[in-house]
C-alpha cells in the first residue's frame, strides 16, 4: 500500500525541455513553409493558385506513410514481446495515421475538384486505395476502443495488413494510372526549380508537427497505461475502485 | 508562475494559427486579378480543368509533363482561392484540434489518478 500510494504522488510523465525544443523547431519550420509557399513558390501555369494545396497534401501523405509504418512496426514488437510499451507506441501512431490520412483524403478532393472538375474519382486506383487505407485504420482504433480484452493483440494484427497498403497506393500510379499527377515520382516531368524549396520544407515540417502529436500522444498513452496498473494494484489491495 | 505561462503559450499558439489562417488570405488577395468579369468565375473553373478532364476521358495520366511556374506576364485564368484557404484552414484546424484533444484527455487521466488517490486514503482511514 505505502508503494501504492507513493506511485499515486508521482506526477504523470512530463513533456520535458525536449518536447518544448521539437516544438519550437517545428513552429519555425512552419513558418518556412509558409513563407516558400506564398512568398517564394510561383503560381503554376495551368491550376493557378489552388496548385499550392500540393505542398500540403503531398507532405500529408508521406507523413501517413511513416505513420503506417510506424505503427505496423510497434504492433509487430508488440506482438513478439508482449511489452506494452509498443503498444503504446503502436495505438499512438494509429491515430496519427487516421489523422494524416484524413488530411490527405479531404486537401486531395479540395485540389482535384478545381483540377479535375471532380472531387473524386473512383477509377483513380491512388485515391480508391487510400480511402481503403483509411477505412482500415479507423477499424484499427474502432478495435481498440470497443474491442474489449484482447483487441491490443487483435488490433495489432490488423496494423500489420494497413501497411500492406502501401505498396498498393505508391505503386498505383505506375501501373495503372489513373488520374494522379506523377511529378515527383520520376516518369513525370518534374517540379519547377523554384517549387522545390517549398516541397521540401513541407516534408521537414509536417515531420516536425508530426514528431510533436506523436511525443504527446505517446505520453498520454504512457500515463494511461499507468494508471491502469495503478487501478489493478488498488484493487489488489483491496481498495474499492 | 504557471498561469503566466500557460497564458504565453496560448497566445503564441493564438498567434501561429493567426499567421497560418492569414497567410493564403493574403497572398490570395495579392493574386486575385484586379478586375475580373463576375461570369467568369465559375465557369473558369470547369474552363481551367477541361484539359486534364479530357486527358482522363482519353485514358491518359493527368499532369504527366509536369508543374510549370506561370509567366510573368501571365494571369491566373482559374481562381481557386477560397478552395485553398479551406484547403490550409482545415489542415490546420484538424493539427491544432487533435493536439488541444491530447491535452484534454491528458486532463482526464490525471483526474483519474486524482480520483483513485483519493480512493486510496478513503480506504486507509477505514
Amino acid at each position: 500500500m505505502p508503494e501504492l500510494k507513493r506511485s499515486l504522488s508521482a506526477p504523470p510523465a512530463p513533456l520535458g525541455t525536449g518536447f518544448v525544443a521539437l516544438a519550437s523547431l517545428a513552429a519555425l519550420a512552419v513558418m518556412a513553409h509558409l513563407y516558400l509557399i506564398f512568398v517564394v513558390a510561383p503560381q503554376e501555369a495551368t491550376m493557378g493558385i489552388v496548385q499550392k494545396v500540393f505542398y500540403i497534401h503531398v507532405p500529408s501523405a508521406v507523413v501517413m506513410n511513416v505513420t503506417v509504418g510506424v505503427c505496423a512496426l510497434a504492433s509487430i514488437l508488440f506482438l513478439i514481446t508482449s511489452n506494452r510499451r509498443f503498444d503504446a507506441w503502436a495505438v499512438s501512431a494509429g491515430e496519427l495515421a487516421v489523422l494524416f490520412a484524413g488530411l490527405v483524403l479531404v486537401t486531395g478532393p479540395i485540389w482535384g475538384r478545381k483540377a479535375w472538375g471532380v472531387w473524386w474519382e473512383w477509377r483513380d486506383v491512388r485515391l480508391t486505395s487510400t480511402a481503403v487505407l483509411f477505412l482500415i485504420l479507423i477499424a484499427y482504433l474502432f478495435l481498440r476502443a470497443f474491442g474489449g480484452s484482447g483487441a491490443a493483440k487483435f488490433s495489432a494484427a490488423f496494423a500489420i495488413f494497413a501497411v500492406l497498403d502501401l505498396p498498393l497506393i505508391y505503386f498505383a500510379v505506375k501501373r495503372w494510372g489513373g488520374t494522379h499527377p506523377q511529378v515527383i515520382t520520376g516518369r513525370g516531368g518534374g517540379i519547377a526549380p523554384m517549387m522545390k524549396p517549398a516541397l521540401y520544407m513541407g516534408f521537414l515540417s509536417f515531420l516536425l508537427v508530426w514528431g510533436v502529436l506523436y511525443w504527446a500522444r505517446l505520453r498520454l498513452e504512457r500515463n494511461r497505461q499507468r494508471v491502469d496498473e495503478l487501478y489493478l494494484q488498488a484493487e489488489e489491495a483491496g481498495v474499492e475502485v | 508562475m504557471r498561469s503566466q505561462r500557460a497564458a504565453r503559450a496560448g497566445l503564441a499558439g493564438a498567434l501561429l494559427l493567426l499567421a497560418l489562417t492569414v497567410s493564403p488570405v493574403v497572398t490570395l488577395a495579392q493574386d486575385q486579378p484586379a478586375a475580373e468579369p463576375p461570369a467568369a468565375a465559375a465557369p473558369a473553373g470547369d474552363k481551367a480543368t477541361a484539359a486534364p478532364a479530357g486527358d482522363k476521358a482519353g485514358g491518359k495520366t493527368g499532369y504527366g509533363e509536369g508543374f510549370q511556374a506561370v509567366g510573368a506576364n501571365e494571369k491566373e485564368t482559374v481562381p481557386g482561392g477560397t478552395l485553398l484557404v479551406v484547403a490550409y484552414a482545415l489542415a490546420w484546424l484538424a493539427i491544432f484540434g487533435y493536439l488541444a484533444l491530447i491535452w484534454r484527455r491528458q486532463a482526464q487521466v490525471q483526474l483519474d489518478l486524482d480520483d483513485l488517490s483519493r480512493r486510496v486514503d478513503a480506504h486507509k482511514k477505514r
